[in-house]
């Protein structure tokens, strides 16, 4: 590899790629000017490269597409942008100071809305299997559910990977207590994700969730759409 | 002031993480070759990217963390199936309409290919340089290699993929010039 050829054909590597210095890139070419050799080795790893991008360039993620908030920017009245824009502040700040707590740490922020009420989303997010989470969350989501009984507050439990054995009738040991949360709270939802399901029924383990959860959207694509619109995000 | 540049960060950041996933996905289909494998790790890339976000202490080092992460999962996934399927029977075509050439899509067939078949570092090194963009000091950072294993896994994973372009037959798709007239 350490041929007088092989070295060249780094550097012409590092030329195709924009990682050469001004002043070997300008030795190099003024190399190929004289050298019809090296001009064709250069075009053929800058072919090969272009080819590489071009077969994926067209891919695009199968999932769907994110929530637009420019899209529902075009459709707000101007006078409501403002105060819009104000409040979509405050909830990112919610968002930010609480994205990374973990249980045990201090409440998420309060956000007060243009109407004077306090609202409160907070996204409780689970994604491993163990019975001292599960129930953490489980106290953590009804104790925010019972301090804040005010219009506006929303809390929203999403479990995958290990997490869904919360949700999964075949294996919760909560089954009784989240029917009772779903019933008693219409501001509270339980979400599944719909992959994390796929995968388990493709492996033969039993997908059914808990009457009253919500199965249809992957966890990703639910926690993203809530990030973006600024709810507090707590791992448990 | 400086609250409001936080929030501002935290938004930005979320959405570039967002706004990632489809450069993330053609990278993962690129290192899997399979449409399924490459959405499930993209969405556990975006996932864990916004669960860790608070780790990152640079803003601007955050695509070639998400990378990071990106591979972490494909050697998660890569230990816990063991490669089964055989390349030549994956479908590997891309979407294209009526008037493209069919000695393009055969090219475009070739070159994934070609991609799946080298060894996996080989892999990721190449597709993190030409598909994503990266230089080659990021891609060292993100694959935790040197430099000079990355120079050396370029020189070598262009050189079978040039071998299997010159060697599948095809020519390029060109001879058509594209102006006819030039006044």
């Amino acid at each position: 590899m350490n041929t007088p050829e092989s070295r060249i054909e780094r550097i012409l590597h590092a030329y195709v790629d924009g990682e050469l210095s001004a002043a070997e890139k300008s030795r190099l070419l003024l190399k190929m000017e004289t050298d019809e050799t090296l001009r064709e080795r250069a075009c053929d790893l800058h072919r090969t490269k272009e080819w590489v991008r071009f077969s994926f360039e067209h891919e695009m993620a199968p999932t769907r597409t994110l929530p637009g908030i420019c899209q529902r920017l075009r459709k707000t009245p101007l006078s409501r942008l403002a105060a819009s824009l104000l409040l979509a502040l405050l909830a990112f700040g919610a968002g930010w100071l609480g994205h990374s707590l973990r249980d045990g740490s201090p409440p998420p922020q309060l956000v007060q809305n243009g109407a004077g009420h306090i609202t409160r989303h907070v996204i409780l997010h689970i994604g491993e299997s163990d019975e001292a989470r599960f129930s953490s969350l489980l106290a953590r989501a009804k104790q925010i559910l019972r301090s804040y009984q005010q219009p506006g507050v929303q809390v929203e439990v999403v479990a995958n990977a290990g997490g869904l054995d919360l949700v999964r009738t075949a294996s919760s040991r909560h089954i009784d207590e989240i029917k009772q949360l779903i019933a008693t709270y219409d501001n509270v939802r339980f979400i599944a994700c719909s992959k994390g399901l796929q995968r388990l029924r493709e492996s033969g383990m039993d997908p059914m969730v808990i009457p009253g959860v919500d199965a249809h959207e992957p966890a990703a694509d639910h926690l993203i759409q809530r990030l973006t619109e600024g709810w507090t995000y707590i791992r448990i | 002031m400086e609250l409001i540049n936080r929030l501002f960060t935290a938004h930005c950041m979320r959405r570039k993480i967002a706004e990632n996933r489809d450069r993330l996905y053609r990278v993962a289909l690129a290192w899997c070759g399979d449409v399924s494998v490459a959405d499930d790790l993209v969405q556990e890339t975006l996932m864990l990217s916004l669960q860790r976000i608070s780790q990152l202490r640079e803003q601007k080092r955050l695509n070639a963390w998400m990378y990071t992460i990106l591979s972490n999962c494909w050697k998660q996934h890569l230990r816990r199936m063991r490669p089964t399927i055989d390349i030549d029977e994956l479908n590997l075509s891309a979407d294209s309409d009526a008037e493209t050439g069919s000695i393009e899509q055969e090219i475009v067939d070739t070159v994934r290919r070609a991609i799946l078949k080298l060894p996996v570092g080989q892999r990721q090194t190449v597709t993190l340089v030409d598909l994503a963009g990266f230089s080659y000091a990021e891609v060292a950072e993100i694959l935790d290699i040197p430099i000079g294993t990355v120079m050396s896994r370029l020189y070598t994973s262009r050189h079978s993929l040039q071998h299997s372009l010159a060697h599948s037959g095809h020519r390029q798709p060109a001879a058509a010039p594209f102006l006819r007239s030039v006044k």
